[in-house]
């Protein structure tokens, strides 16, 4: 299992009335999901809210660890666990659907979902809208999500479109979100784990005012929570005219495999006289 | 004016414009108005046909079956941005120079009705973004980056960097095999190359010698650039970006 330290923080901000973001950590099957919900007078929360506990509880029923049966883990099993995580996402999906349709005050209600699981030294992390995940390792930062919105699929977009929405605009209009259709199209990343990785959540109301530069210095200078209160410190002060939320998840150790001690090195000499000889080819 | 644009997976492969056309004639037999040469569509498919100022669109007795957006139709009158499919080729059908040309409402927001204003995060009806995509061209992909290693010393050939983990390291386990009489002091694995969907990786793994990286050692997790150079118990490994 890996180790990590991990803090959360969402605040309202200086303008809206309602906080319309959630977030959820839970360390010990290793996932973390912020949420950012729209729509209706209510709604916005409702989806977000249910998005979370949905994604909770489902993944809390498949994957927690007294049922993991084998962590001596294979390539196909690993594809598994990505598979749980986005039926967890499509199940939140579908309920939030379900409401709105039923529920008149939650008409249209729709959420975004940035999602980081982690299992077997991989990071899996899946999203639908436009809510930033970001990696900071040895120094450097990069993204692991895909955002959904015009802005960021601007070149598909045709002439007739064209001049149509602001490049502002463009970057608040979601071509994809959780709970606003049947069907739902999620993308996801899978990557190696290693100690010392950071991987931070957080939703729009962050990354519209801190450019992950910033934030990448950030989070490397303190600890989780001091990190997420700080972020969302400056995200206010600097207008805060949306909810912020911000998960930190820094990776203390990766998940150790039996290393094999000098015994293993001992028989496993035999093995080296025969590659010293020749034996043995590389492919 | 009006136009009907004739695609074939994502491509454009012709335009027809309907303005001094009364009617278009579909189908696979030759003496047609649009001719579409694929066994998915019937001999007689479908005709499109100007009624007053409308355009009509009639399935003929295809054996496929044509759509309008999605749905099975026999029948039914055309807006602008409508997406027909027959066979495996897609119509899109555009009606310029009438107001409002993404049909009623234009753009809906899950939101609130109307705009909820520039800072607020809205929807983009799917129905519409669909019409979008069906209208542009040569939806283009971000490619995901690729790369391979190749070997400079202790062994031969090139290997691509296709798993999103290669591990380099003394036994048979390892995707790499480290050899020479040196290579017991490489560890199992010795060398990780890890891959994110902009970047790849290289970190140190079990073992008593450190892999380096243009002559530095590893200690953390380095980013790889093109040409760098790896190095392993004799091995020497040059990444390389496709």
């Amino acid at each position: 299992m890996i180790r990590v330290q991990s803090a959360g923080y969402s605040d309202i901000g200086k303008v809206r009335k309602a906080n319309e973001d959630s977030f959820l950590i839970n360390e010990s099957i290793g996932l973390f999901v912020v949420a950012d919900g729209m729509g209706g007078h209510r709604g916005g929360a409702v989806a977000s809210r249910l998005a979370t506990k949905t994604m909770g509880t489902c993944m809390e029923a498949t994957c927690s660890p007294a049922l993991k049966p084998d962590t001596s883990k294979a390539e196909d099993s690993r594809a598994e666990d990505i598979n749980h995580l986005l039926k967890g996402i499509h199940l939140a999906n579908k309920k939030i659907y379900t409401l709105s349709v039923k529920d008149e005050s939650c008409r249209g209600m729709g959420t975004t979902v940035s999602a980081l699981f982690l299992s077997d030294n991989f990071i899996i992390t899946a999203n639908v809208g436009d809510s930033p995940i970001y990696l900071l390792r040895n120094g450097e930062i990069e993204t692991l999500y895909t955002p959904h919105t015009l802005l960021h699929e601007r070149k598909k977009i045709p002439k007739s479109m064209e001049g149509r929405f602001s490049p502002s605009k463009m970057a608040h209009i979601l071509t994809r979100a959780v709970g606003i259709h049947q069907h739902l199209r999620i993308d996801h990343v899978k990557t190696p784990c290693f100690k010392d990785d950071i991987i931070v959540l957080c939703s729009d109301g962050l990354s519209g005012k801190v450019t992950k530069e910033e934030v990448g210095a950030l989070v490397v200078k303190s600890d989780a929570e001091t990190a997420c209160k700080n972020l969302t410190d400056l995200a206010i002060e600097r207008g805060g005219e949306d909810n912020v939320t911000v998960i930190v998840v820094k990776i203390l150790s990766e998940g150790v495999k039996p290393t094999k001690g000098l015994l293993g090195r001992l028989l496993a000499l035999p093995i080296w006289i025969g590659s010293c000889l020749g034996g043995k080819r590389s492919t | 004016m009006v136009r009907l644009l004739v695609k074939f997976k994502d491509r454009r492969i012709k335009e027809l414009s309907l303005d001094q056309i009364e009617t278009v004639s579909i189908g696979r037999n030759s003496r047609h108005n649009l001719v579409i040469d694929n066994y998915a569509v019937s001999e007689n498919h479908a005709v499109i046909k100007k009624e007053g100022n409308r355009y009509h669109l009639k399935d003929t007795g295809s054996k496929n079956g044509t759509f309008v957006n999605g749905t099975p139709i026999k029948k039914a009158v055309l807006k602008n941005g409508d997406v027909i499919t027959i066979g495996n080729h897609v119509l899109v059908f555009l009606d310029r120079g009438r107001a409002d040309p993404f049909g009623r409402g234009g753009l809906k927001t899950s939101a609130m009705p109307g705009d909820p204003g520039p800072k607020h995060t809205m929807f983009m009806e799917s129905e519409l973004y669909r019409k979008m995509l069906a209208e542009s061209e040569d939806v283009p992909t971000i490619a995901e980056p690729q790369a391979h290693v190749v070997f400079l010393a202790g062994g031969n050939g090139k290997i691509k960097l296709t798993q999103s983990l290669v591990t380099i390291g003394r036994t048979k386990r390892c995707d790499i095999i480290v050899k020479g009489f040196f290579s017991f002091l490489s560890g199992d694995p010795a060398v990780t190359i890890s891959k994110t969907p902009q970047h790849y990786y290289v970190n140190s793994g079990r073992g008593w010698v450190k892999p380096k990286v243009n002559g530095k050692a590893v200690r953390m997790p380095v980013r790889l650039k093109d040409m760098d150079k790896i190095e392993i118990c004799g091995m020497i490994l040059q990444f390389t970006m496709d």
